[in-house]
């Protein structure tokens, strides 16, 4: 169980920054942190190098916390700022090994991600409303959907496995798995 | 490929459970159209979101000691700005509140005090839901929590400053010839220069002290030795078992892991490596809170958000809370326990009613 409310002021939360606010800037760590490296995890495959961009971000900003210009928005800040990293160490690597499509893919993904930066963005759609908004739509499912999902998301099981458990079709799984996204979806993408 | 297939697709690529033809097939799909690509994005960031809310193995709070120990050595290192400034400011406001708690006491004291007793005694209470900052006239300083109550004077003839506090306090002492005493219930802490929190309220089972800087003896009866407690040591007295006794000590919440505990006396554990930045936590108006139990969790609320609370499940006191809480209005945070933990919650002028919610589904 957490608690952890994401609701805030970014701009003031900034300023505090700004100042040297030590424990705002303990607050913008808490609530991005495990984001960010959910995020650069996903690229890299070593999960100390992921921890080590993730720590360059925050250092990055706290050094530099009274120069810094932020245009956009604090969370659109430091999503940009972990994909630029991530895609610099990914187009080293690229140099450095032979050729491989899955270095390729992840390139792929991380510019598509920083690309799409703004259209989904943190600070419009309040943080602490998407995952109530999760929770709401999950609840909300089809109790088959929701197991389902639940068992892929919450205890990280494999398509296989979940159909194995539950005695189904690997393909009934991924209809309840597109399912319960496409409610997800619905629920969180503004039309 | 039709949507449907390709959602669950992607779905099925990000969670790594995709097999090197899938991923191409994602690939290609991507490079059919912008569009395709945006739609991508939006699968990855409620996927992300997802891991957000059901991963756990994820320690910000281990990352942000190692971020610490990262920023050490540059303590010093300024970023820009002129250091001197803050120095100015402080001293400014150390002279603003020096004249407010002059004020204070001259309204305390009354008319009839001449100036030397004006500046040798004061008390200072904050209401339920307040939080203050006081200096004393000795140049220490005090943060005091919600529902505090802190008398100050000086022993004319020792000299001793003397400290009664009933509640929460920060203390930064400053250091003098004199020893600094604060007084608690049940227990005595002297102080030279130092930094500790004490936490004393009457209607709590433990009193509790932590050690930020420097060092504090506790005197607990007048018959045991003393007992000295170094920086991230927390001391904890449980108020309700009696000098003679000698018992193994239970407390309420679960000891933290890395805590060594010792017990030092009847009643008294000490605990070491503590979080102090969790014990002074309440300063800055946020909770961090570990294995708390609800119990415990609402009289904290209670005291700063000015409320009391009703508990119509006995069961309830028992559940147990771990994370951070944000200085928001109590309608949040209870908004917070509702959506996590099956309790509901009913707001009547100052009174908080917690039951069972039954239709709760995790």
């Amino acid at each position: 169980m957490y608690i952890c409310f994401m609701r805030h002021d970014e701009n003031t939360l900034l300023n505090q920054i700004r100042e040297g606010d030590r424990e705002g800037f303990r607050l913008l760590f808490d609530l991005y942190y495990k984001r960010l490296y959910l995020y650069s995890s996903h690229y890299l495959e070593d999960p100390n190098t992921a921890e080590d961009l993730v720590q360059e971000v925050f250092l990055y900003i706290w050094k530099n916390r009274s120069r810094i210009r932020i245009s956009s928005s604090l969370s659109g800040y430091l999503f940009a700022s972990i994909h630029h990293r991530c895609i610099e160490y990914l187009r080293k690597a690229r140099l450095m090994e032979s050729y491989r499509k899955d270095l390729e893919m992840k390139l792929k993904e991380a510019q598509i991600m920083l690309c799409h930066a703004t259209d989904f963005s943190f600070d419009e759609l309040d943080l602490a409303e998407v995952q109530s908004l999760i929770d709401r739509v999950i609840t909300g499912l089809p109790t088959r959907t929701q197991e389902v999902f639940l068992l892929s998301r919450q205890e990280g099981l494999s398509h296989v496995e979940i159909a194995d458990k539950l005695g189904v079709s690997v393909k009934a799984v991924e209809y309840h798995i597109t399912n319960a996204l496409k409610s997800l979806r619905s629920a969180l993408v503004p039309r | 490929m039709d949507k449907m297939n390709i959602e669950s697709l992607v779905f099925r690529y990000l969670s790594g459970d995709a097999s090197d033809g899938e991923r191409d097939i994602v690939c290609n799909w991507l490079n059919d159209s912008a569009k395709n690509e945006k739609t991508f994005a939006v699968l990855k960031k409620i996927f992300v979101e997802l891991e957000y809310r059901y991963d756990d193995s994820i320690d910000s709070d281990a990352a942000f000691r190692k971020f610490q120990s990262l920023t050490v050595d540059k303590a010093n290192e300024k970023p820009s700005g002129k250091p001197l400034r803050w120095v100015m400011v402080w001293k400014y406001a150390a002279a603003v509140l020096f004249i407010m708690v002059t004020a204070l006491t001259a309204y305390f004291i009354g008319r009839r005090s001449p100036v030397e007793v004006e500046m040798a005694a004061f008390e200072v209470s904050v209401p339920l839901g307040g939080k203050s900052s006081v200096m004393l006239p000795d140049g220490s300083s005090v943060w005091l929590n919600a529902g505090s109550h802190l008398t100050y004077s000086l022993d004319a003839g020792s000299g001793s400053r003397n400290a009664h506090l009933e509640g929460e306090g920060l203390f930064t002492i400053e250091k003098n010839k004199y020893p600094f005493i604060v007084h608690t219930s049940h227990l005595e802490i002297h102080v030279t220069g130092t930094r500790f929190n004490v936490k004393s309220y009457p209607d709590d089972e433990k009193i509790e002290t932590t050690l930020l800087e420097g060092e504090i003896r506790i005197e607990a009866n007048a018959d045991s030795a003393p007992i000295y407690i170094r920086p991230n040591q927390k001391l904890s007295y449980q108020k309700n078992l009696g000098k003679a006794r000698v018992v193994s000590v239970e407390t309420d919440q679960p000891v933290r892991k890395e805590e060594a505990r010792t017990l030092r006396h009847d009643a008294i554990e000490v605990y070491s490596n503590v979080d102090v930045e969790e014990a002074v936590s309440w300063q800055s108006g946020i909770m961090h809170i570990e294995g708390e139990s609800l119990e415990s969790l609402a009289k904290k609320l209670g005291r700063k958000y000015d409320v009391s609370f009703l508990f119509e499940d006995e069961e309830l006191k028992t559940y147990s809370y771990s994370g951070t809480i944000l200085d928001f209005p109590l309608g949040q945070v209870l908004e917070a326990l509702k959506l996590t933990s099956p309790v509901d919650y009913q707001i009547r002028e100052k009174t908080v009613r917690l039951y069972l919610n039954k239709d709760f589904k995790k």
